[in-house]
Formats: C-alpha cells, structure tokens, sequence
C-alpha cells in the first residue's frame, strides 16, 4: 500500500477522489451463474452432449434418433479378423448386451487385441458400422508381468 | 541475486527428488500391455498435480489478498497461474506423446482433454485480465476474484473421468470411495516421490517467481517516482 502522504503536494490540490460505492450484487449474482452453470454442464441434461461415445446397448435403445448419423460407439473388441497387407480389419463391437459388426482401414494402436475397450466413429451401412477413426482406451491398471511366459510375450512384442 | 538460503535449498532438495524419480522412474519395470509407455505416467500424473496445486494455489492467494489486501498475495496468485500454465502444457504434451502409441492418437475432444484445455483459456484470461488493468490494487482485486472462480476448474478436471463416458482412463489411485491403487505395488513408491518432487518444484517455483514479481513491482514503483520528481520541478516552472 503506497502512502499518499509520501508523494510530493500537487500544486494545485484536488479534492479526494470521491470513491463510488458498488452494489456488490452483480459480482454475486455473476458469480453464482457461473457456479450454477458448471453445476448444470456436470449434472444437468447437458451430460448426453459430454458424453464421447454411445454403447452398443444404447445405440440399439435409440435406433430410431441415431440412425443415418455420424456417431462414435465404444466398447468391447471382439472376433478380430486383420490382414496386415491391406489394413483391412473387420471385429465386432460390443458390451455384453448388444454388439454390432464394425470394419474399418487402416493401421491400429498396438494395445489393440481382442477385450480391449475402443471407440469407434463414423456411420451404419446397412447392419455393419464403418469407421473413419478408431481409438483404443486402456485401462488405468498397470501391471508388470507375474510369470516366465509373460516376461517372454512382452520382450517379444515391445523388442 | 543476493543470497538466499532458503532458495537454495528448496532448489538442491528439488534437483535431489528430481534425480531419484528419474533414476526410479527410468528402472521401473515395464506394463505387460504397454511396456515402457507406463513410464510416462511418473512425468504426465505429477504435472497434473502441479497444476492443480498451482491453480489452487492462485485462488487461495486471491482469497489471502481479498482478506489481508497486501500485494504480495497477488504477486504469488499471479506466479501461481502461471505456473499452472506452464504445467498444463507439460500435461498436454506428456498426454499427447503417450496418447499416440497407446489410443492411436494424439487428442480427442472428450470430458477430460476438453475441460484441460479450457483452463488454459481460464488462466489465459486470468493472465490477459491482469495485463488490462492498470491500477495495481484493481488489477489485483478484479484477479483474485477472477482466480478463485477459476479453482472450480481443479474439481471438475479431476471427475471429468468419472462423470463423463471418454477416452482417457479412471484414476489409477482411487481416493473417492477409501483410497485404492490399482495397479503393481512397485510402481506406487516411484510415482509418489515424483509426486513430492514436483511438489517442491511448485515451492521452489513460486519463491523464485514471486521474488522476481516483487523486484519488478519495486522497479515499477522506483520509475514512477523518478518521473514524479523529474515532472514536479517543470510544473513548478510552469506556474511560476
């Protein structure tokens, strides 16, 4: 805080500044719309437009809505048939209730294997999904390997 | 720079951890699913962290200026933002290297990655704000306020995950429902002491920055008052 009295006399002195006294009430009013509005986006009816991705379950629930739109479903890999030479791979995409054929071209992350969650987007045609992106989720659980065998299949695929 | 105790040792008891979490983190053993890819989770989970230290640290400055009104709660929040910033950005990189060999790509717009790159508009703002205001005790007033409304940012990062279907993975150390690790026991040490040794390098951090704040304010205030004094005798000439 600087001290007025320190400053040398203005020669011609001025009044003291009048200062205004705010209604404190905008900045309240202000702050509690932003509040209530991080409330509303992380509880509110919001969370559908947050959420990434779709599940096989409800795409099949909200056929009618989704039909004929780019969507991105995620979950479970399954029955991986991938030729290497002309990126071409086909799997099924499911999480136990409902699962859909997906096709998609192109290389893939090596954490992709059969069980692994993915998120798949792009379009139905006719009754298989074609994907125009592909991503692998993994899990938050790292574990190093517990047996010989193990050890030797990891130092085998990360060289 | 004078010499200052305190400084250096908070830096040689940074540089020390720094080292032991490298040494630690460069020996872990690797994932059975992703290899050695798990070892950037020793850099990417304690740049988080520095973050939201940071983050919070900047709304409870504002929160200890609003209180005592004294500059240099400001000057700290005002370090603290920025180096909430700078480590968002280390985060985003650590994420992004680590994104790409595992999901196959190096963003995607989901609840987690979204809302981090929001805080660097929050605490962009906070800092294009502070370059706004002119007046010193405005400026800092208008911050604070600016500051612990941006800490709501920390909360919602952190549950974004768990509130929100997406791409990134769940806390591998849970602490909403009693506190679990969910992954080999040997990584949890390694991760905790780069933890700590993040830690103090917030602390070292914003010692040096808010020391640097507190010299350039006082340089700031030294040229004011020169051209109060250089101005004054002209004024005096002008009257006369």
């Amino acid at each position: 805080m600087s001290d007025p009295s320190s400053f040398p006399p203005p020669p011609t002195p001025l009044g003291q500044a009048r200062r205004r006294r705010r209604s404190p009430w905008p900045t309240v009013l202000g702050v509690a719309a932003l509040v209530g509005l991080t409330g509303f986006i992380a509880f509110g009816n919001l969370n559908r437009s947050l959420e990434y991705f779709v599940t096989p379950t409800e795409y099949q629930q909200q056929q009618a809505q989704l039909q004929g739109r780019a969507i991105r479903i995620g979950g479970l890999v399954r029955d991986v048939q991938y030729d290497p030479q002309s990126l071409n791979l086909r799997f099924t995409v499911s999480d136990g209730g409902a699962s859909f054929p997906v096709q998609y071209q192109g290389a893939v992350s090596d954490l992709f294997k059969e069980n692994q969650g993915v998120v798949v987007r792009g379009e139905f045609q006719g009754e298989t999904f074609h994907a125009s992106d592909l991503v692998v989720k993994h899990s938050e659980e790292y574990n190093v390997p517990k047996t010989q065998a193990e050890l030797k299949d990891l130092l085998n695929t990360t060289e | 720079m004078k010499r200052d105790l305190t400084t250096t040792l908070l830096g040689g008891a940074t540089l020390v951890t720094l080292l032991i979490a490298v040494g630690l983190g460069l020996s872990a053993p690797l994932d059975i699913n992703q290899g050695s890819l798990v070892r950037l989770m020793f850099v990417h989970v304690p740049s988080a962290w520095l973050s939201y230290l940071a983050y919070g640290g900047t709304g409870l400055f504002g929160l200890l200026y609003l209180i005592r009104r004294q500059r240099r709660w400001d000057r700290l929040a005002m370090a603290s933002a920025e180096i909430g910033l700078l480590f968002t950005v280390v985060t985003i990189v650590g994420g992004m290297l680590w994104a790409k060999p595992t999901w196959g790509t190096y963003w995607v717009w989901d609840a987690r990655l979204t809302t981090t790159a929001l805080s660097i508009v929050v605490y962009g703002g906070y800092l294009l704000i502070r370059s706004l205001i002119d007046d010193p005790d405005r400026r800092a007033r208008v911050s604070a306020v600016v500051g612990i409304v941006g800490t709501l940012y920390v909360p919602v990062n952190y549950m974004a995950v768990e509130w929100w279907r997406g791409v990134h993975q769940t806390q591998t150390l849970k602490l909403l429902d009693g506190i679990r690790w969910d992954a080999a026991p040997v990584y949890l040490p390694t991760l905790f002491i780069s933890l700590g040794a993040f830690t103090l390098l917030y602390a070292l951090l914003l010692r040096v920055r808010g020391v640097m704040a507190a010299r350039e304010e006082a340089r700031e205030e030294r040229e004011l008052m020169n051209e109060l004094g250089a101005a004054q005798p002209r004024a005096e000439v002008a009257r006369g």
